[in-house]
C-alpha cells in the first residue's frame, strides 16, 4: 500500500506566559491509502495538537516550528515542481513549504476533520441541511475555480471560522447542493433525511449530531479524514454505531482516517496501525499486533496494564506510577521523558532517545530505516534491561510527587474525557 | 427463549468467591432501596428543580429496588439519562425522592431528622466525578479535607496535647492525605496545584474524614486518564479493605464496573433491567439491553479488530414520555411477537416501526402520495409505502394484515390502520411492564418467566424512539 501522507520530525510549540511548551516533539509517521491510522495517548500527550499541526490548524500562541508534512497529490506536485522544487518530491508535496492559501484550499477536498463536540462544527442557528449544503457549495466552487475561491474554505471544519466568516445564508446554497446535503445525511445513516435537514442542531441527539458533522466533513470527499475523539462524548451503544459508520465510509470512499483517541479499545476495533504518544512524542508505533501483543516501550506496557479487562477481571491493575510531566521546554531536559515513571529507567536513559527500529535496533532516520514498521523511542529496543545500571527509586525525587501536575498544554490539548 | 438461569430463589444473594471478591455477609442489608422514584418537572432545569418547581413529568428514576450489603460494592451502570446518578443522590437525600423508601441500617432515610439525620450524613458519603466543582478554590487542601469536621463540630473538646481544634483538624487532614497516597505536607497547597488524579484522591480523603461506612462513588474515575484511573481504582480497593467500606459505584464504563464491583445493576431509562453477581452478569447476560451494551464495548485487544458488532439502532427515548411496557422495546432486537405471528424479527421490527410512526402522528401521507402517479393511484401509494418500510417478506395473515392497514392508509384512515396493526401485532413487550424476579440474577424481560401479577401498562402508548436529545437538560439531572 502506498502512503498518502508522510509526516517527518514535526514540531509544534506553544508560547505561553509560563514559557515555551513543546506540545509536539519530533513526530514522524505515515498514513497509507485506505487505512485507519490511530494515535493514542492520554491528556496532554499532544495527540490532538499533532493532528491539528498536520492539517495546519494550529492557532496562536501555538506554531508549527519544524518538520515536513508530505502529502501525495500528483496535481499539486506538477503545479509546484518548477516553482518550488524543494517542496516537491515525486508525487509528494511538502505542505509546510506550500503557500498558505494553497494549504488552506486543501481543507475539504484533501483533509477534513470531525471533533469530539459536534457543536464546534455546527452553527446552532442554521438548519443542519443548510450547513451541509453550504459545505457542499464551498467544495463545488473550489472545484470550479480552485485558486480564487478556494480560500473561502478557510477554516473549513472549524466551527468558529464557519460562524465568523462564512455564515451561510439561505440565498447562498443552490438546490443542487441541498439535494447533495440530503444525500450525505442519508449516507451517514440519518433516518428521514429530508425532514431532518430542516431541523436545527439542538433538535438532534448526540449521535445524530455526530453523524451530521461527519456528513459535513464528507462534503469535499477528502482523501484524509482526521477524527479527533469522535465518540468520546457518546454512550457506548451510540459509539458502536458511529464507529461502524466511520469504518463503512472509509471503505466506501476509500479514504484514509487518522483516528485520535484515548481509548485503546477504539484503537483495537478501528485501526490498522497505531502510534502511542507520550509527552509530545510518538514513543512507539507499529501494527495493532506490535503494540498490543509485542510492546517494547514501558509506557505502552503500562497503558495496557492500566485498563481493566472486560472479559477477565484481574484482581489488581498495574497502573503507571506518577503523573504526566510538564512539557515546558525549560523543564524537559535531554532524557527519555518517561524516565521518571519508568520501572526500567537506567543510566542510558538520561540521554535524548531517538526512534529505534525494534527489529534491527537501529536508529530510524531519513535513511534506510525510515520505513521501519515497528519503532520505539526506548533503549530497550536496542538492549536488555540491566538492573546494575538501574537508576535508584529516588533518582527523580519522590515519584508520586515529582511532577508538576497541571501543565499549560492541558489546555492546548483541548480534550475532555467523557463524563457521560 | 428458554429460561437460562434457574438459580436459587432465596430472594437474597449468592456468595461469589472467585476473582478474589469478598463474599457478602448474611443478615440485613446496609442499604435497602424499595421502589424509589424521582420525577422532574416539565422543562425543569436543575435550577428550577432547586427552586422546588417539580411536577411529575420526567421519570428520571422510576421505581427501582435493590440492596447493598455491608462490605460489598454494588455497581449502578448505564448510559446517559438512565437515572444512575439521580439514584445515588436521591438515596443519600441530596435530592428529594418522589416516591419510594430507602433504609440505611434499618432506618428510613427520608424519615430521619435532627441527630439521626446528622448521623446519617456522617455514615454515608459521596464522591463526585469532579470533587472540586462545588468547593471554594481559595481553600487549602487541608481546609477542604477537614471541613466535614468543622461542619460536624469536631473535635468536641480541644485535644489534651495543647493543639487547637483547628490544628487537630489539619493534622487529621494530613493523616488522611497519606492514607490516600499523597504527602502530608500537601495540606498547605491549593486545588489548582493538583492534577486530576490527585484531586480525586483529595476528594476521597475528604469523604473518609468522618469515618463513614458507606460511600456513593459517582463516576469517580471517568474524568481521569487510564493510567491514573488505575491508581485510583487500586486505592479504592485498598481503602475498602482497610476500613471495611461499602460502596455504591456509579459508572458508565463497563470494564471498570466489572473490575471493581461484586454485584451490578444495569439501568435503562429509569429502571433496573438486570441485576446480578458481577461475573454471572458479564459472563451470562440475560437482558437484551445488557447483551447489547456488553457487545458494544470495544476491547483493547488485537482480536477486537474486525469483530462484527451489531449496534443497537436508534437513540434512547425521552424519559418524558417513555415507551409503555418494556422501556427498551423500541430498540430491542428480540421484541416478542404474539404467538400466531411467524415473522422474522427483522420483519416484525419493520411492522412495529410503521405502527410507531403512525401512532406518533409522524406519518406524512402527502409525501407518500407524491410518489404515486396520480391522486387515485392507490396501488402506487401502497407500493411506495412497502418500499419505504419493508425490506423483508411478509406472508399469510401477517401479509394480509399489513395489506389491510395500507389499504386503510390509502383511504386516509390512519386510526383504522393503527387498529388493524395493533390487533394483529401487539406485543407483550408493549402492554406489560416486565419486572425483576425474586432471585440472585433477575432480568426484567418477557423472555424470562415473569411474576403473575406483572402490571398491564398501556399508557402512555406512544413511543419516541428517535425524538431529540436525551440526557442532562431533559432529565434535569446532571452527570447521569
Ligand atoms: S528509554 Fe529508559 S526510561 Fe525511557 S522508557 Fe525506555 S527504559 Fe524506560
Ligand atoms: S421485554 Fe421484550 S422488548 Fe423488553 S427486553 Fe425483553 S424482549 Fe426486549
Amino acid at each position: 500500500m502506498d502512503e498518502i501522507l508522510r509526516v517527518r520530525d514535526l514540531k509544534t510549540r506553544f508560547f505561553t506566559e509560563e514559557g515555551q511548551v513543546n506540545a509536539v516533539e519530533s513526530v514522524s509517521f505515515d498514513v497509507r491509502d485506505g487505512e485507519i491510522f490511530g494515535i493514542v495517548g492520554e491528556s496532554g500527550s499532544g495527540k490532538s495538537v499533532t493532528a491539528l499541526s498536520v492539517i495546519d490548524l494550529i492557532e496562536s500562541p501555538g506554531r508549527v516550528t519544524g518538520g515536513e508534512v508530505w502529502y501525495r497529490n500528483a496535481d499539486l506536485a506538477d503545479e509546484f515542481r518548477e516553482k518550488r522544487s524543494e517542496a516537491v518530491d515525486g508525487d509528494f508535496v511538502d505542505l509546510r513549504r506550500l503557500p498558505k492559501g494553497v494549504r488552506r484550499s486543501l481543507r475539504g477536498p484533501s483533509f477534513s476533520m470531525v471533533f469530539q463536540d459536534p457543536m464546534s462544527s455546527l452553527n446552532p442557528s442554521i438548519t443542519v441541511g443548510e450547513q451541509i449544503a453550504e459545505a457542499v457549495e464551498v467544495q463545488r466552487r473550489a472545484r470550479a475555480n480552485p485558486r480564487s475561491t478556494r480560500s473561502r474554505t478557510q477554516g473549513y471544519g472549524l466551527g468558529k471560522y464557519l460562524v465568523d466568516s462564512i455564515v451561510p445564508g439561505r440565498e447562498y446554497t443552490s438546490t443542487e447542493s441541498k439535494e447533495r446535503a440530503i444525500e450525505l445525511l442519508e449516507q451517514v445513516g440519518i433516518p428521514d433525511p429530508e425532514a431532518r435537514a430542516e431541523e436545527y442542531p439542538h433538535q438532534f441527539s448526540g449521535g445524530m449530531l455526530q453523524r451530521a458533522m461527519i456528513a459535513q466533513a464528507l462534503a469535499g470527499e477528502p482523501d484524509i479524514l482526521v477524527a479527533d475523539e469522535p465518540t468520546t462524548a457518546l454512550d457506548v451503544t451510540i459509539q458502536a454505531q458511529i464507529l461502524n459508520l466511520l469504518r463503512d465510509l472509509q471503505r466506501e470512499q476509500d479514504m484514509s482516517i487518522i483516528m485520535i483517541t484515548h481509548d485503546l479499545g477504539v484503537i483495537a476495533r478501528m485501526c490498522d496501525r497505531v502510534g502511542v504518544m507520550y509527552a509530545g512524542q510518538i514513543v512507539e508505533r507499529g501494527t495493532l499486533g506490535d503494540i498490543f501483543e509485542n510492546p517494547v516501550h514501558p509506557y505502552t506496557e503500562g497503558l495496557l496494564g492500566s485498563i481493566p479487562d472486560l472479559e477477565d477481571p484481574s484482581p489488581r491493575l498495574s497502573p503507571i506510577e506518577g503523573n504526566v510531566p510538564s512539557l515546558l521546554d525549560s523543564e524537559m531536559g535531554g532524557r527519555c521523558y518517561f524516565a521518571d515513571r519508568c520501572p526500567n529507567a537506567m543510566e542510558a536513559c538520561l540521554n535524548s532517545i531517538p526512534e529505534y527500529d525494534t527489529d534491527s535496533g537501529e536508529v530510524v532516520g531519513d535513511g534506510a530505516n525510515a520505513e521501519a514498521v515497528h519503532t520505539a523511542r526506548c533503549v530497550l529496543a536496542t538492549r536488555e534491561f540491566d538492573a546494575a545500571e538501574a537508576l535508584g527509586d529516588d533518582y527523580f525525587g519522590d515519584r508520586a510527587e515529582a511532577s508538576d501536575p497541571e501543565t499549560p498544554d492541558d489546555a492546548a490539548e483541548q480534550e475532555v474525557v467523557s463524563d457521560a | 427463549m428458554p429460561e437460562r438461569h434457574q438459580s436459587t430463589t432465596d430472594g437474597e444473594r449468592t456468595v461469589t468467591t472467585d476473582g478474589g471478591r469478598p463474599a457478602t455477609t448474611d443478615g440485613e442489608p446496609l442499604l435497602r432501596v424499595r421502589d424509589l422514584k424521582k420525577y422532574y418537572g416539565e422543562g425543569s432545569s436543575l435550577f428550577e428543580t432547586l427552586l422546588g418547581r417539580e411536577s411529575e413529568s420526567v421519570k428520571a428514576v422510576d421505581g427501582i429496588s435493590f440492596d447493598v450489603h455491608k462490605g460489598e460494592t454494588v455497581g449502578l451502570v448505564g448510559e446517559s439519562g438512565c437515572g444512575k446518578s439521580t439514584t445515588g443522590e436521591t438515596l443519600l437525600r441530596l435530592r428529594d425522592a418522589t416516591d419510594g423508601r430507602v433504609e440505611f441500617d434499618g432506618e428510613d432515610v427520608y424519615e430521619m431528622d435532627g441527630d439521626e439525620r446528622t448521623e446519617f450524613r456522617r455514615r454515608a458519603q459521596i464522591v463526585f466525578q469532579d470533587p472540586f466543582s462545588s468547593l471554594d478554590p481559595r481553600m487549602t487542601i487541608g481546609e477542604i479535607i477537614s471541613e466535614p469536621y468543622r461542619i460536624h463540630g469536631l473535635p468536641e473538646e480541644s485535644p489534651d496535647d495543647g493543639r487547637s481544634k483547628r490544628e487537630w483538624r489539619i493534622d487529621q487532614a494530613a493523616e488522611l492525605l497519606e492514607r490516600v497516597g499523597l504527602s502530608a505536607n500537601h495540606v498547605e497547597r491549593y486545588p489548582h496545584e493538583f492534577s486530576g488524579g490527585q484531586r480525586q484522591r483529595v476528594g476521597i480523603a475528604r469523604a473518609l474524614a468522618l469515618e463513614p461506612e458507606f460511600i456513593v462513588l459517582d463516576e469517580p474515575v471517568s474524568a481521569l486518564d487510564v493510567s491514573v484511573q488505575a491508581q485510583v481504582l487500586n486505592l479504592l480497593d485498598d481503602l475498602q479493605e482497610e476500613f471495611g467500606l461499602t460502596y455504591l459505584f456509579i459508572a458508565h464504563d463497563l470494564s471498570v464496573v466489572r473490575h471493581i464491583c461484586d454485584r451490578v445493576a444495569v439501568m435503562y431509562l429509569g429502571n433496573i433491567v438486570e441485576l446480578g453477581p458481577t461475573d454471572e452478569l458479564f459472563d451470562d447476560p440475560q437482558h437484551p439491553y445488557t447483551r447489547a451494551l456488553l457487545e458494544s464495548v470495544p476491547r483493547a485487544a488485537v482480536s477486537e479488530s474486525g469483530r462484527h458488532v451489531e449496534p443497537l439502532a436508534g437513540d434512547v427515548p425521552s424519559p418524558r414520555n417513555p415507551p409503555s411496557g418494556c422501556r427498551f422495546r423500541t430498540r430491542c432486537p428480540q421484541v416478542i411477537p404474539p404467538g400466531d405471528v411467524t415473522l422474522s424479527q427483522e420483519a416484525y421490527r419493520e411492522v412495529m416501526d410503521l405502527r410507531d410512526r403512525l401512532e406518533r402522528d409522524e406519518f406524512d401521507a402527502e409525501a407518500a402520495w407524491s410518489h404515486a402517479d396520480e391522486e387515485a393511484d392507490k396501488p402506487g401509494f401502497k407500493s411506495h409505502l412497502r418500499e419505504e418500510f419493508f425490506s423483508h417478506e411478509l406472508t399469510g395473515d401477517d401479509e394480509a394484515a399489513v395489506e389491510q392497514a395500507l389499504e386503510a392508509l390509502s383511504n386516509g384512515d390512519t386510526e383504522e390502520a393503527i387498529a388493524i396493526l395493533r390487533e394483529r401485532f401487539e406485543s407483550v413487550c408493549e402492554t406489560t411492564r416486565p419486572l425483576l424476579q425474586e432471585r440472585t440474577h433477575p432480568a426484567a424481560c418477557h423472555l424470562y418467566e415473569q411474576p403473575a401479577d406483572a402490571p398491564v401498562d398501556r399508557e402512555p402508548v406512544r413511543a419516541h424512539p428517535e425524538s431529540g436529545v436525551v440526557g442532562n437538560d431533559e432529565t434535569g439531572a446532571e452527570a447521569d
